[in-house]
């Protein structure tokens, strides 16, 4: 009577053991494959591999070896400089450890904290395992109920309780992970207001202009306000341009508003539309040239520098302009 | 197992948490409490700066370019403190990064003349000495050079009087 059930289990034991041992084997295989059996060999690529290693602290996203910004690049002069040196590729990393703090490091180190980013897509994958093992080996028999008890009785196998605690157990895990994705979601997670942006509100561009011209404060609550009350704006400007389309003024007050809130589309287009009106108006010029969607953008760098041409020495944009286009004075 | 289980989820909840309540563009310095790195070299003016010579009880180093909006917001607010402070103790700097010393010259002219040294840092040399992420950044250095606080981004009055003005009056 035990034979038969016996038989059922083991080769599932068997089917499981196969499946797991193909995935095994491919995952090994892909890591590496990914991971290449060359280390960097030349100078060159030694500076490229430690800037890849490295995040960029004006473009946190990136890599120091993927980002444009002039930071990026001073950083990577030095790894050049270092690397030629003869330091370690660690000692570069080490130097830039001591100034940026291991936040510079793309991948963390495996000590101090670091090793729990490392240990826990282990120990999940281990605790997988006990799982799904202990699921095949516990699921009843039809043939026989006395499965589990044999089962239980080999090696490696924990105590073996009845169904109903099985289920109770896993209540129990199901409902600490809810409660606690609860908690942490509730306590961690604000909602995101009306006009507010997706960047965790540090407003793009604008703010910078737009903090200029308002006495200096708290420069956070500053930004927030000025987007929220420039989206208030947004919805009362664009009524009034509706009402007169071929009021320049009050279009370039949505422009502004829109640039504030982060529209560059509406700024883009009120501007354009002042500008078929009065081709010559200063302040759509520079709205045009701010409104610009990518550095490709060339009819906003043509703005910006008819805006130079035109606006009078005074104009408080001009220095900012002059920035942009990377002219000196 | 069912521990095992329970102290994943833990685990895993905990750090999560950690990172989303965390503002990602807020990076705490290394530097604060420790003391400064060096800064030597060229000034705008065409002299030179050493930090470890300069006599005042507190300098206030800045990192700033012309192309940067927020620098000249806060400029008035430094030149302010360098000349209002300067008898009680305060020595003002910068750090003039990734930028070319014309249009440099031009801004200060642009803002009412220099008022206070800024050392020439072309390549961004001395901005990654000192782990700046972003421009304007600003550093509290005391007497014994170590530095008491930092600013990423621009500095107010008020940021003045509260991180600055006590440190002078420190005996």
């Amino acid at each position: 009577m035990d034979r038969p059930a016996r038989r059922t289990a083991s080769r599932r034991v068997l089917t499981a053991a196969a499946v797991v041992g193909v995935l095994v084997a491919l995952a090994v295989a892909g890591l590496v494959r990914s991971a290449g059996t060359d280390g960097p060999v030349t100078d060159g690529e030694r500076a490229q591999a430690v800037a890849a290693s490295l995040r960029c602290p004006t473009c946190q996203g990136l890599s120091v070896a993927d980002s444009g910004s002039p930071l990026a690049k001073s950083m990577r002069d030095i790894i050049d400089e270092q690397v030629a040196a003869g330091k370690s590729s660690e000692e570069i990393k080490g130097y830039f450890v001591d100034r940026y703090g291991d936040w510079v490091l793309l991948a963390p180190r495996a000590e101090g904290g670091g090793w729990v980013v490392w240990a826990v897509p282990g120990a999940a994958v281990l605790v997988g395992l006990l799982v799904v093992s202990s699921l095949v080996r516990r699921r009843p028999d039809p043939d026989t109920g006395a499965a589990d008890e044999l089962e239980a009785t080999g090696p490696g196998a924990t105590q073996a309780p009845g169904r109903g605690s099985q289920t109770l157990r896993w209540v129990a895990v199901g409902g600490v992970l809810a409660a606690s994705l609860g908690v942490l979601i509730a306590t961690n997670l604000d909602v995101r207001g009306e006009g507010e942006l997706a960047t965790g509100n540090v407003t793009p561009l604008g703010a910078s202009t737009a903090q200029q011209q308002t006495p200096p404060e708290d420069a956070g609550q500053t930004q927030d306000q000025d987007a929220e009350s420039a989206i208030a704006a947004m919805e009362e400007l664009q009524a009034a341009v509706e009402a007169n389309p071929d009021d320049v003024a009050t279009r370039l007050a949505l422009a502004s508003a829109a640039f504030q809130g982060g529209r560059l589309d509406v700024t883009r287009t009120q501007a354009e539309a002042a500008l078929d009106r009065e081709p010559r108006n200063v302040d759509a010029l520079m709205l045009r040239g701010l409104a610009a969607e990518s550095k490709k953008d060339t009819e906003a760098t043509s703005a910006l520098r008819s805006f130079l041409r035109l606006a009078p020495e005074d104009h408080p944009a001009v220095p900012l302009v002059r920035g942009l286009l990377g002219e000196g004075s | 197992m069912l521990a095992a289980a329970l102290l994943g989820v833990a685990a895993v909840v905990s750090v999560f948490s950690s990172g989303f309540g965390r503002d990602p563009s807020v990076v705490p310095s290394n530097f604060v409490s420790e003391p400064a790195p060096g800064l030597a070299g060229p000034t705008l003016d065409g002299g030179t700066y050493d930090l470890a010579e300069d006599p005042a009880k507190v300098v206030l180093v800045n990192v700033w370019a012309s192309w940067c909006g927020p620098c000249k917001a806060e400029y008035p607010v430094l030149a302010a403190a360098a000349e209002g402070l300067a008898s009680r103790g305060l020595s003002v700097v910068g750090i003039n990064t990734q930028d070319k010393p014309e249009n440099a010259q031009a801004f200060l002219r642009e803002m009412g003349g220099e008022v206070y040294p800024s050392v020439v840092d072309v390549e961004g040399r001395h901005a990654v000495d000192w782990g700046t992420f972003g421009i304007p950044e600003t550093f509290v250095i005391d007497e014994t050079g170590t530095v008491r606080a930092r600013q990423v981004g621009e500095v107010t009055s008020s940021w003045i009087d509260q991180h600055v003005v006590p440190l002078l009056d420190e005996s």
